[in-house]
């Protein structure tokens, strides 16, 4: 019998297709039934939603609250969860078998180079994981943008496909790292475990050290180096350093290349591809053990001793047993030791020396300076608008480059580091972030942030809000040329209420030009030192505000919506102002009775005064308010106590004129004063030279029953 | 190591420079687990013979196979088939197919669908010939792989391997579970093609009276190292199995001028199996003025248990 074709040989069609393309096409193929599941579930994530939209469309009380968050919820659920679950499982798909003799037989004999057999199943993998999830995500945002529905979906659509596409990678890369599927999923989720652990320990670490600034970048900049960055900025934000987990995945990938190409068939069945990563892998683990565990609370020899366990551990699994054991043994206990050394030498030098370091007053530039409440971290200090700008902390820093004030804050960086000890003890000092940015002549940035000021510090901090420098910040429309444009607007404020919580009551309905141009007028008329202690009576507030004055997570569509691009409608939001309005300040009194708007502002202030009745609240003890800042205009004060402990119906008018009197809205000293609370939570402050009075006349005002 | 002591060759070179080698051997080791498994100085294989591979369990017979096929990388040394180095080289694969002892087939796949993923990476693959051993050997290609027996799945890959048009065919112990008619049948296809298309077969398999029949070469591992390569004909040249008879019993030294391979001795009986030319054997063994001499032929089979038995790798030791 003669065998097979005769003559010269025909060769497939498939010849001509490139080998890697051949093995991309075939797993494409053979893995359909998981691609048009993947397909059809992200599809359908839209369309319950969307027909829950065209029902409550049709009733005739559209419940968009309701709606939202069916919405929201439903997409976010299997939009984000399936292209996450697919981008653990499509490598394991694509590369299983690395992990079966038998298999490694057939796909490695194959007449494909190893590169392009890895390039082939590693494309095929991400198509499976990404295009099921770009399609469906693509549907989702369009149908959003069609129903004008706002979800975080629509802003993370981005997020989401980096996420899945960076993870794939990850996952890839365990893979080429490991011999077996279980030493795989092991280790890549202790991989994961520990990325995450050190992305949060390490900034804690460092933030035990006196001074320590930028926890929260130090965070970020760790998860940039890791595959889960996208999901710290899922809500949609976006920074220049998205880009270090794309560059992390495109190094993990040839990184991933390059062992699948130079791994070994034999060590199929193995814990590692490669010996080394094991060392690597292991000696990761523990040293992320051992701080994780101590920073989140445990003795320092408990957590080495966790370290220890977590190598040993590791190296039994890998060795299959309890082979090698002495090695085993000294190298877990050299982790132990190296990690007692770094850690004890850390703290006993101060972070080697960062602690001490100040920089020489000679060399700096320029410093800023904020002071922040302590415990109410700024809320928009890191948000990002939807556009990628990045609202930094620079509004709420005072920055200094007079030379009298560089030295004031230098004194105050250098009192910080004498009390060193008493203030980390946290006595007689005053609960309050004190974040120091010094420019340096040669354009490098230090920085340095403290918890705890003493009453020396705040006398140079009020002596640094009587600088003219300070008061030019303060009011951004004391800037030459500077203009707040027609979409900004105005505003009479609520008088009394604490300024962290201050609120419009009513549009004043003045262009905020007009406005900025009277209250320049007036503040530069003021005398210098009235920003710390007034001296005329107040009479209330008014507000130019942002026209973007939705929640700041949604700044980009509620930018949108007054047709402002996003940046725009940050840079508004930066220089929105609450101006304190006092009986000196003419002209812009002048410009309210002439619009006929005088008599509501006064109308607050003269309710207050001629009111039956006014609950008040009395600290017990006197209280240090403190400095205020650029950005909210907002003033923090310290209470020892809880202002709320007693509240009194005050009905004599005697007793309220008094208290209308020396009422201050704002006071900044460095001695105590009395903060009053009325009912409402209306909030203000008495110096403390009239506390015998206040404590009299809370003295005849009748105490009433909390409960 | 064992396997150095045993690169003793003594007819390794005998047809070096006369046929054109295209596997080729060069100083190669391997390790795995950190322990060498492989250490052949020098081995050619020469082009269109079907070489068979023989050695105990361990021996490396398969490490020999997966190195070949380029599954496996060399540690030191060079493998080069047609000349190039094999590893990693998809144009040298290109015209090799490794059958293991174990062969995998894609999950839940048919005959039909193993038949495209080959077509992928084997462009000379033959289609007419895969319809023709189908129907030959009556395998249903619709049916999943992984209901066939295990001598059916042999089988499908055998078939495969033939189809892809291999100018190299690497067959590990791939005859085994087959039953013994579709034995025959699968070994004289494999012949008929193999002479066909001058196909290079290396075989290895337990089943030495198998490597006997087609065989036109083989190679002796033992712990990793080569003991032989040479044809079959010169193999049992150079064998011999004698038994002779005397006037007196005889003592084991009388023999010692022999390159001894085994030595029984019952009396005045002797059973001698001996390496050497036949004429200085048959001279040697007259100077010993036995009252009879007869020659018994050997089968491979015979030669390697006697050969390992001379190695120290028998039964008798086994239990001793």
């Amino acid at each position: 019998m003669k065998w097979g074709r005769k003559g010269m040989t025909t060769k497939t069609f498939l010849h001509k297709t490139p080998k890697w393309f051949s093995t991309y096409t075939d797993m494409l193929k053979r893995n359909r039934g998981l691609f048009v599941f993947s397909l059809v579930m992200m599809l359908a994530a839209p369309v319950h939603p969307l027909l829950k939209a065209y029902e409550t469309r049709l009733t005739p009380v559209f419940d968009y609250q309701n709606y939202y968050y069916d919405w929201d919820s439903l997409l976010w659920g299997i939009s984000v969860i399936l292209p996450v679950v697919l981008s653990i499982v499509t490598p394991f798909l694509s590369f299983h078998y690395l992990y079966s003799r038998r298999a490694i037989d057939l796909y490695h004999s194959l007449p494909i180079k190893r590169s392009a057999l890895f390039l082939g199943r590693f494309l095929a993998g991400f198509t499976i994981t990404l295009l099921p999830a770009a399609a469906g995500l693509g549907s989702a945002w369009a149908i959003s943008h069609a129903l004008d529905v706002q979800d975080r979906l629509s802003e993370s659509v981005g997020q989401i496909l980096l996420f899945s596409a960076c993870l794939y990678v990850f996952v890839v890369f365990v893979i080429c790292c490991c011999g077996t599927i279980w030493e795989a999923i092991l280790y890549g989720t202790g991989l994961t475990v520990a990325l995450l652990g050190i992305c949060y320990s390490v900034p804690e670490f460092a933030a035990r050290l006196y001074g320590f600034s930028g926890s929260i970048e130090l965070g970020d900049w760790l998860l940039a180096f890791t595959p889960f960055y996208y999901m710290a900025i899922i809500d949609g934000s976006w920074s220049w350093t998205a880009v270090f987990p794309v560059l992390m995945a495109a190094g993990l990938f040839f990184l991933s290349l390059l062992l699948y190409q130079n791994r070994k068939s034999e060590n199929t069945g193995s814990a590692f591809s490669y010996r080394f990563l094991f060392h690597i892998i292991s000696i990761f683990i523990s040293v992320a053990v051992v701080i994780f565990v101590y920073i989140w609370g445990s003795e320092l020899i408990s957590a080495l001793f966790l370290g220890f366990l977590a190598y040993f551990i590791i190296s039994v699994l890998s060795n299959r047993g309890f082979k090698r054991l002495a090695p085993v043994v000294l190298r877990g206990a050299g982790i132990a030791v190296g990690m007692a050394v770094f850690i004890l030498s850390f703290e006993a030098t101060g972070g080697f020396g960062y602690v001490m370091r100040i920089p020489s007053l000679d060399k700096i530039e320029s410093v800023a300076i904020r002071t922040v409440e302590a415990g109410d971290y700024q809320t928009y200090a890191r948000y990002r608008t939807g556009s990628g700008t990045v609202i930094s902390e620079s509004p709420q820093y005072m920055v200094y480059r007079e030379t009298e004030n560089i030295a004031l804050v230098h004194e105050i960086h250098q009192s910080l580091l004498e009390k060193k000890e008493t203030l980390e003890e946290g006595n007689t000092s005053l609960d309050v972030d004190i974040n120091l940015e010094y420019r340096m002549k040669n354009g490098s940035v230090f920085r340095r942030s403290y918890r705890l000021i003493s009453e020396k510090e705040l006398q140079n901090l009020v002596a640094l809000n009587c600088s003219q420098e300070f008061l030019e910040q303060k009011y951004p429309f004391l800037e030459d040329g500077f203009t707040y444009g027609l979409k900004a607007r105005t505003a009479v404020m609520e008088p009394f209420v604490k300024e962290g919580e201050v609120v419009a009551y009513e549009s004043l309905g003045i262009a905020a030009d007009e406005v900025a141009q009277a209250l320049k007028k007036d503040i530069l008329a003021r005398p210098l030192g009235f920003e710390t202690a007034p001296t005329a009576d107040y009479v209330g507030r008014i507000a130019i505000l942002s026209p973007v004055e939705s929640s700041f997570f949604h700044m980009a569509s509620s930018a949108k919506k007054v047709k402002l691009s996003a940046a725009d409608a940050a840079t508004h939001w930066s220089k929105k102002q609450v101006i304190l309005i006092y009986e000196c300040d003419k002209n812009i009194l002048e410009l309210l009775e002439k619009r006929g708007k005088l008599e509501s502002f006064r109308s607050r202030v003269a309710e207050f005064a001629a009111a039956e009745q006014v609950q008040l609240s009395l600290c017990e003890q006197p209280t240090y308010h403190m400095l205020q800042n650029r950005a909210s205009n907002a003033g923090y004060y310290y209470d020892k106590y809880s202002p709320y402990q007693s509240l009194y119906q005050v009905t004599d008018p005697e007793d309220r004129a008094f208290l209308l009197k020396h009422l201050q809205p704002v006071y900044y000293s460095d001695l105590p004063c009395n903060a009053v609370t009325f009912g409402d939570g209306y909030c203000f402050l008495i110096p403390n030279e009239y506390q015998e009075q206040l404590l009299e006349i809370v003295g005849r005002a009748e105490k009433e029953n909390l409960d | 190591m064992q396997c150095t002591a045993l690169r003793a060759k003594p007819w390794n070179m005998e047809t070096k420079g006369m046929v054109r080698r295209v596997i080729v051997f060069d100083q190669v080791k391997k390790f795995l687990d950190g322990n060498l498994v492989l250490d052949i100085a020098d081995l050619q294989i020469p082009k269109g013979s079907i070489y068979g591979l023989i050695g105990a369990n361990g021996a490396g017979k398969s490490t020999m196979m997966r190195l070949i096929s380029g599954v496996y990388t060399v540690d030191s040394g060079l493998l080069t088939v047609d000349g190039e180095n094999i590893t990693d080289n998809a144009a040298v694969k290109e015209k090799m197919f490794f059958v293991p002892d174990d062969p995998y087939f894609l999950p839940q796949t048919t005959m039909e669908e193993m038949t495209e993923f080959y077509q992928c990476y084997y462009p000379d693959f033959d289609t007419v010939l895969y319809e023709q051993l189908m129907a030959s050997f009556e395998l249903p290609s619709k049916n999943k792989i992984s209901s066939y027996s295990k001598g059916m799945r042999r089988q499908a890959i055998l078939l495969l391997a033939l189809a892809s048009n291999p100018k190299y065919l690497l067959l590990d112990e791939s005859f085994d579970g087959v039953d013994p008619v579709m034995r025959q049948r699968l070994r004289r296809v494999m012949i008929d093609i193999a002479a066909d298309k001058e196909i290079t077969v290396v075989i290895s398999s337990h089943n030495l009276r198998e490597l006997d029949e087609f065989c036109d070469r083989v190679g002796v591992l033992y712990h990793g190292g080569l003991l032989y390569d040479i044809t079959l004909d010169r193999l049992k040249e150079e064998v011999h199995k004698y038994q002779l008879a005397f006037s007196e019993p005889v003592a084991k030294e009388a023999f010692s001028r022999f390159r001894l391979l085994s030595c029984d001795i019952t009396g005045k009986f002797v059973t001698l199996v001996i390496r050497g030319e036949r004429q200085v054997l048959e001279r040697k063994i007259g100077d010993l003025k036995p009252l009879a001499v007869e020659e018994f032929p050997l089968s491979l089979e015979e030669i390697f248990i006697y050969e390992m038995g001379a190695k120290g790798y028998d039964y008798k030791d086994i239990f001793a």
